[in-house]
């Protein structure tokens, strides 16, 4: 089944991500690496969304395969999860999927406070969002929370405190 | 040409036009209600039951919205920067010269139930003060009738929509009391009326469009708090569950949906004869003694635009020049923060406590118009675990994941709906280009914010934050402005009623100037906006005031 993400928010990321892409396209070489490589995007969001005690991984849950049937290839969002990824490879002779945990959380870390307007900044704020969104829209994700998995039928009868 | 007749002809099923139609078959009168959009049925459409729910809006159906589009919102000051919009996770919104549109932009529901489909549910009457802005405060424009004028009418609607308030609400006097009691108060909101009985502030319940307890074969609120995804209890008073299913169940009233009307066809007499909508067959001309427009104050003023002729070259009812004019927008601001110690915040009814300590138009030093402040957890979309994710808790990793969890339901949002009052630069125009799908030119929305709505802006926001800085808050986690978005969900103003027909298009009842069987029944009649008060309640009492004149 196809899915989509809320049409405010897709347009917003659209915007986001249209808003990075211009002033870079002109200085970057031809993405390299093939839209679906999975493997280095799960273990992407496998450092923004780990397991832990209370709920699994976002690789667990199929984000980044919910993610790339999102994307589509040729928009700007899917040219920036393209130059994303060929970035992460491209910083080790080892693909970014099977860097230590250690290191790829250390460029994760540096990626959340780079520039926006340069590509793996850009690319931290735009597949975050996309990847909450899409994380804590599963039951699964929210175990510990104070919330059922829908607001109906049964809704929130008083008291509250 | 169809054969078939009735009495009236309602161009819009929003609150306004389902008002009328109550009103009229209640009468005994045969009515027909033409709407560009499509029904909407609780049980399929609105999904709050099924996980991904905070995904999912309002739900889209093709036609449910009109297309609209942007012309000049005015450029951004950057001495005013304080007003900006920002949130922690993706800082400052849009930092360019100009005001944009918002997402949303122009919020509204085409279809069966209108915006009403939609909306929180808020039901208030205006205050009686923004009757008179004119002759009180030498700006804006007098309404020409008074609260009096309305009151009875105010009844009649929130006794048949099952409106839930408090015991008083100050100016705003009322001949019987609400029909339900109010709604118990929200975690959030139980801080903010606590911290108000210290500071003296005047917060209260608000006055409600959801059943507290069970009535009119509706069941009562079960407070998932989703109200604005569309309510599946149908404890909400959309005007698809109160006025027109009661209109529906006298068997005079006749509904077809997604039948958008192009042409409001005139006599040389001046008088209505027809009017033309498309159906799935093709163009439909349907006669009419009496046409009611209803279709809200960027639809209606763009029909009457649209329908010129070499009789009426610059539109219908537009022998003032007003038609269009005064267009007035929502004036809005929010602050949100994370309390510790709060817990659920996402529980409870939206918009259940409101201030109205400053409503009246000369309540605010320095603005005239007047605002108010709502306890506005839900209205914002703070109620999910993505809305935090994605706007107040930034990082990753697992500790993130425990910041989520342990923060998820602290969340605490201030939020103010202010004046706004009329100018030359904001209007709705008709693209001199660009045509929807039926030919018909699209609405341009011109809407400038004055320095009037500026400085009541920034008494908005810093109101905001100190009410939230009373409760222990010391650091924000977001603030929405309409300084450099315009996003509103209440418009009004742009085919207003008056007592000269040189400078409104319509009578004190909303029967235009020109057209002796042309009604107005919805926000584009108001001559002010009032200070912030959600409309739907005045609209519909306006369009029962006039279903009776009608019936006269």
């Amino acid at each position: 089944m196809k899915r989509y993400l809320a049409p405010d928010r897709r347009s917003a990321l659209l915007g986001f991500a249209a808003a990075s892409l211009l002033p870079m396209s002109a200085r970057l070489v031809e993405a390299q690496t093939p839209m679906d490589d999975v493997a280095t995007l799960d273990a992407f969001l496998d450092v923004l969304l780990p397991a832990d005690a209370m709920s699994p991984a976002a690789s667990t849950l199929n984000i980044g395969a919910e993610m790339l049937e999102i994307i589509v290839p040729d928009s700007l969002p899917g040219k920036l999860l393209s130059l994303g990824l060929t970035w992460l490879d491209s910083l080790d002779a080892r693909r970014f999927a099977t860097l230590p945990e250690e290191t790829q959380f250390k460029v994760v870390t540096w990626m959340s406070q780079a520039d926006v307007n340069e590509i793996p900044g850009r690319f931290y704020q735009v597949i975050r969002l996309f990847a909450v969104e899409l994380y804590y829209a599963r039951p699964g994700a929210i175990t510990g929370f104070p919330l059922q998995v829908t607001p109906q039928p049964q809704g929130y009868p008083p008291p509250w405190t | 040409m169809t054969r078939q007749r009735f009495d009236a002809v309602i161009i819009g099923a929003g609150a306004g036009g389902a008002a009328a139609a109550w009103r009229l078959t209640r009468e005994g009168l045969k009515v027909l209600i033409l709407e560009a959009g499509p029904w909407f049925d609780p049980d399929t459409d609105y999904s709050l039951d099924q996980p991904g729910w905070e995904r999912r809006p309002f739900p889209h159906k093709p036609n449910s919205r009109g297309k609209v589009l942007y012309g000049d919102l005015g450029k951004l000051n950057t001495a005013d920067a304080d007003l900006a919009s920002w949130n922690r996770v993706e800082g400052r919104h849009e930092p360019g010269p100009l005001r944009t549109p918002s997402r949303s932009g122009y919020a509204h529901v085409q279809g069966v139930g209108g915006s009403t489909l939609h909306y929180v549910g808020e039901a208030h009457r205006l205050h009686p003060k923004s009757f008179s802005l004119q002759t009180d405060h030498a700006t804006g424009a007098d309404w020409p009738l008074g609260y009096a004028d309305l009151e009875a009418h105010y009844q009649t609607c929130e006794t048949l929509i099952g409106a839930a308030g408090p015991e008083s609400q100050g100016a705003r006097w009322r001949s019987a009391p609400f029909p339900l009691p109010p709604h118990p108060l929200s975690p959030a909101s139980e801080r903010l009326l606590a911290a108000a009985a210290r500071s003296g502030m005047g917060w209260q319940a608000n006055s409600r469009a959801a059943l507290s307890a069970a009535y009119d074969d509706r069941p009562a609120c079960n407070y998932c708090g989703q109200c604005s995804r569309g309510c599946p209890l149908r404890d909400k008073g959309s005007v698809d569950q109160t006025f027109l299913r009661h209109a529906l169940k006298t068997g005079l009233l006749t509904i077809i949906a997604n039948a958008p009307v192009r042409k409001i066809l005139s006599g040389a007499s001046g008088r209505i004869k027809a009017v033309e909508y498309l159906s799935e067959n093709g163009p439909v001309v349907q006669e009419t003694p009496i046409a009611i427009l209803a279709a809200g104050a960027v639809q209606t003023p763009r029909l009457l635009l649209a329908n010129q002729g070499r009789d009426i070259p610059s539109g219908l009812a537009n022998g003032s020049g007003q038609v269009g004019r005064n267009f007035m927008e929502t004036l809005t601001w929010s602050s949100a923060a994370l309390l510790p110690g709060l817990k659920n915040s996402h529980m409870g009814l939206p918009a259940d406590a409101i201030c109205w300590t400053y409503n009246a138009p000369d309540a605010t030093a320095g603005a005239i118009g007047g605002c108010r402040f709502t306890s506005a957890v839900h209205e914002v979309g703070l109620n999910g675990p993505i809305g935090y994710a994605t706007r107040l808790i930034p990082g990753f990793g697992t500790d993130f994941k425990q910041q989520m969890r342990d923060q998820f339901g602290s969340a605490i949002v201030v939020a103010a709906t202010g004046a706004v009052l009329p100018d030359e630069r904001s209007h709705i125009a008709l693209s001199p280009d660009q045509k929807d799908e039926n030919g018909l030119p699209l609405p341009v929305i011109h809407s400038v914010l004055t320095q009037n709505s500026i400085s009541l802006l920034h008494f908005m926001a810093k109101t905001a934050r100190s009410m939230l800085s009373e409760i222990g808050v010391t650091e924000f986690a977001e603030e929405n402005s309409s300084w450099d978005r315009f996003t509103a969900t209440h418009v009004f103003g742009t085919a207003r009623m008056g007592n000269d027909s040189a400078d409104s298009v319509t009578n004190p009842w909303g029967r235009t100037h020109d057209h002796a069987n042309l009604w107005i029944a919805d926000a584009s009649l108001f001559p002010a906006s009032g200070g912030g008060e959600a409309p739907s309640l005045t609209i519909q009492a306006l369009a029962l005031r006039a279903a009776e004149k009608i019936l006269e």
